[in-house]
């Protein structure tokens, strides 16, 4: 049981980390390397507001927003001139990663901060106690991952996203605003980065590299994604997993490597991800 | 007369210039003498500091050859790295009972066991990936997913590592390996030592990447697709390349163990990775020196900054590599160099030229009788929609057929399938020269090699490839040239040269591809195809865009070949033209060969009256 719990938590960590990563990449093809950079702007950003006085949801808008407006930035400056060149994106991006992290480190210095979770203390689950807190992100992971399967499936938005997904220059032709429509997509991205950042702030220790080590599996989920949010789900799951398993029987860091590798070896026999497209 | 001209005015130019062979010795020369001015005028410090950019610099051309010429992405380089430096460092040292590192061996040769174990280690390693990165793939999206694979798996093998290096012992853990290096060798020996190595490296890079086989490797990185069709081994190029530029990765790595005495999991990071990555893209990918002045100078640059504003000149870093990658893609000596010619001399200006030179047409092929490819109740389709419904044809040796049907009958894709076994398709499809019989699961490259040529319908070449480099490329026929001899004079039979005169190509011969017009593109690719004397010549509409004088040549050209025992497929729309001079016409309508036979049968075929005036008249 506790095992299963460990699970579906890790799951919801996972997923909450990676879900603007998947919809930057599954809607506009850019790979987004600046992803950990932006969680970093999302929890520093929620970190400030607490400082103000903020009540711990508002300061978690307050950090998603702070890196709604990075994103706006990096994608009118720097992501519009590349799509036509994927490598150079991520090259791009990696660079801009790499900007955020050492404005923070200046900003607010290398030593950790510390971020409170608005619910305290554990809940019994069938016999098992579990942090409270670790059961609400699962949650909200979830109700996120909802919310944005029925804006792409049911909104008009959602549609114009996923012409411009299909082909760009016919959306274009059909009077679609593809560049706004590719912001608007950027921005989404950029925002759920930084409130994924801000949400996994009170289980992490909060420092401006302080989601780089989850880069690389985050990465490999969202390909093994097949680009669809069902697919997401599964695999995070399922790297969660590898991951939970491993660490029990080994470390957790030999447990990272097992992911990365058994990431690697998936993507190698399905290139496309779990997809259930007819071939 | 104008080339009579050329020739002329460039012999002369030649005979006060240098020969580029002695120009490059001027420069190797300058270099060295650089070396011992610098040396002159800097301390000690400083001197470490060039000892450790020069390595940097050999690391830097090591991955501007696989990423910048070969266009393999490796996110990881560092990972070869940090295994040359890891391999010295465990050579030559062994952990106390406190855990701490102490200099336990320093004979001569440990060192060598370090530094060969460590290229091996990291050249194996590399070969192993290669294999399991690098595949062929069918549909185009895959293509583009399997060439982005190795950049995952890269990435994630250098991250893999790093989180690993901690964990073990035997690599000192989070503390690393240090105090071995070289004791008898002085911070001024090492800077010797390195320089040289470093200039000697530049001049094979140079000679490699101007070689036969570097022509091969922008092929690749260009227009992977259409180098399959042209028989080249893509995989196989990657590979070689790939294990190479680990290698010599490796070596720098070790000579960093050895010069710097030091070893921790941040050699084999992501960040520096990515640093090499920087150093490549600011200097210039795809040339060899801008590389090496982006790795001299910004790892200088960074030392210094470093100590004085340490997180500021990552920040730095950061804006500048965003700004390079987004405003100058091709690096700031790439750029520079654009610049200057423009203004020195006008328009771009490749070092020194290729020229063709005609040869005999080959012998005639001595087996060109009967069928050479057989297609039965062929079935294919691209997910819903079936385009090719049972297509029953023989193509034969020393016959001229052309396939003639309206748009969408499925000429092209009937094409597509013939010279790509890895589609999967129903009914039978079978090679009947010596050379092989099966089809299936065939890829392109192979299916090239057995001497199957196409030309596509719509022109798709190299961008950074002359004409003649264009040629002489589909010449190799995919066997490995040379790596370090550069042909100069391109052989081609007499037909090709045929082709090229009558499509205005001769004269153009340093013209890069993508420069040419429609029209001249079409000439090349329908070269092209022809120099690699195939036994089967596969031309999708070869006459768009070609003045009827160029079509008329084309024409005598192809029934030469024909008469040489080559079987020729023509897509074609012209009718006048397929009159004149196909043996055989087979119509496609909807999925199914209707028709076949001569073309004055054919055209007086009612059901082929039917097909077509049925089309048009809608």
């Amino acid at each position: 049981m506790n095992l299963i719990l460990q699970i579906v938590g890790t799951t919801g960590s996972v997923m909450i980390a990676v879900v603007g990563l998947a919809i930057i990449l599954g809607l506009m093809n850019v790979i987004n390397l600046a992803q950990t950079g932006l969680m970093a702007v999302g929890v520093y950003g929620a970190v400030s507001a607490t400082t103000l006085h903020a009540p711990f949801w508002l300061a978690v808008l307050a950090g998603a927003a702070l890196a709604g407006l990075v994103g706006a930035v990096v994608e009118r400056f720097v992501i519009r001139r590349l799509y036509a060149r994927p490598l150079d994106t991520i090259l791009a991006t990696w660079g801009i990663s790499l900007i955020l992290v050492e404005g923070l480190t200046w900003i607010y210095g290398p030593a950790p901060k510390g971020l409170n979770a608005p619910v305290n203390g554990s809940v019994t689950v069938a016999g098992t106690s579990y942090q409270a807190y670790r059961l609400v992100i699962v949650l909200v992971a979830f109700a996120i991952v909802f919310a944005l399967a029925a804006l792409t499936r049911y909104t008009r938005l959602g549609l114009r996203v996923r012409m411009v997904m299909g082909n760009e220059p016919l959306a274009r032709g059909v009077g679609i605003n593809t560049t706004r429509v590719q912001q608007l997509t950027f921005v989404l991205g950029s925002a759920l980065a930084g409130l994924g950042g801000a949400l996994l702030g009170p289980v992490s220790a909060i420092v401006p590299n302080y989601a780089a080590a989850i880069l690389v599996p985050a990465f490999l989920a969202v390909l093994l994604s097949g680009r669809t949010l069902s697919g997401l789900v599964l695999a995070c799951a399922s790297l969660s997993v590898v991951q939970v398993l491993f660490s029990n029987w080994a470390n957790a860091t030999y447990a990272t490597v097992v992911v990365i590798l058994v990431a690697v070896a998936l993507l190698r026999v399905r290139p496309e991800g779990f997809v259930w497209r007819r071939a | 007369m104008a080339t009579g001209i050329d020739i002329m005015a460039r012999s002369s130019r030649s005979s006060f210039i240098s020969s580029p062979r002695a120009r490059r010795g001027g420069w190797v020369v300058a270099a060295l003498l650089t070396l011992l001015i610098v040396d002159a005028l800097v301390g000690d410090y400083q001197v470490q500091l060039l000892t450790q950019a020069f390595i940097f610099a050999i690391a830097a051309v090591s991955l501007d050859i696989v990423w910048g010429y070969t266009g393999i992405p490796d996110l990881g380089h560092a990972l070869w790295f940090g295994l040359g430096a890891l391999a010295v460092g465990v050579a030559t040292t062994s952990l106390s009972s406190t855990g701490l590192v102490t200099v336990a061996h320093t004979t001569a040769d440990r060192y060598a066991i370090g530094l060969v174990a460590g290229i091996l280690a990291a050249t194996l390693v590399a070969i192993l990936v290669g294999r399991f990165s690098f595949f062929p793939s069918a549909s185009t999206v895959l293509s583009r997913a399997s060439q982005f694979y190795v950049a995952v798996v890269t990435l994630a093998l250098t991250t893999a590592a790093t989180t690993l290096y901690t964990e073990l012992n035997w690599t000192g853990g989070e503390n690393g390996l240090f105090g071995f290096s070289v004791p008898s060798l002085t911070d001024q020996d090492w800077y010797y030592i390195t320089g040289v190595l470093l200039l000697g490296l530049i001049v094979a890079a140079v000679a490699l990447v101007r070689s036969d086989f570097g022509l091969m490797m922008r092929a690749v990185r260009d227009n992977e697709r259409r180098a399959r069709y042209l028989a080249c081994d893509v995989e196989a190029v990657k590979r070689q390349v790939f294990a190479g530029g680990a290698a010599v990765a490796a070596f720098a790595g070790a000579l960093y163990g050895m010069s710097v005495g030091l070893v921790s999991s941040s050699l084999f990071s992501f960040l520096l990775a990515t640093e090499m990555l920087v150093w490549v893209a600011v200097g210039g990918r795809g040339t060899i020196i801008g590389p090496v002045i982006g790795a001299i100078a910004m790892s200088l640059i960074g030392s210094k900054l470093s100590q004085t504003l340490p997180s500021q000149w990552t920040l730095i870093e950061g804006a500048l590599f965003v700004a390079v990658v987004v405003f100058i893609p091709d690096g700031a000596y790439a750029h520079a160099r654009a610049l200057l010619r423009r203004r020195w001399r006008g328009g771009s200006a490749t070092a020194d030229h290729r020229v063709f030179v005609p040869e005999a047409a080959p012998a005639a092929l001595s087996d060109a009788e009967g069928v050479a490819i057989s297609v039965r109740d062929l079935v294919f389709s691209y997910g819903e929609l079936q385009v090719l419904k049972g297509v029953d044809l023989d193509i034969n040796a020393a016959e001229l057929l052309c396939i003639v049907g309206p748009n969408g009958a499925g000429k092209s894709t009937l094409m597509e399938v013939l010279t790509d076994g890895t589609r999967s398709h129903q009914g039978e499809i079978k090679f009947h020269h010596e050379l092989a019989t099966r089809h299936r699961n065939r890829s392109p490259q192979s299916i090239a090699r057995t001497g199957v040529m196409r030309k596509f319908q719509i022109p798709s070449l190299f961008e950074s490839l002359t004409v003649a480099e264009t040629v002489l490329l589909a010449r190799a026929g995919g066997r490995r040239p040379s790596l370090w001899r550069r042909t100069t004079e391109v052989r081609v039979s007499e037909p090709v040269y045929e082709i090229l005169r009558a499509t205005d190509l001769i004269g153009r011969e340093d013209v890069l591809a993508s420069e040419l017009s429609h029209g001249l593109k079409q000439g090349l690719e329908i070269a092209a195809a022809v120099a690699a004397n195939p036994r089967v010549l596969i031309l999708d509409e070869p006459t768009a865009g070609l003045t009827p004088n160029e079509r008329h040549v084309i024409g005598d050209v192809l029934r030469r070949l024909v008469a040489g025992g080559m079987a020729v497929i023509l897509i074609e729309h012209d009718l006048d033209f397929v009159q004149r001079i196909a043996d055989r016409i087979a119509v496609l309508h909807h999925g199914r060969v209707i028709e076949t036979g001569p073309p004055a049968a054919v055209s007086a075929s009612p059901v082929v009256r039917e097909a077509y005036v049925g089309a048009v008249t809608v």
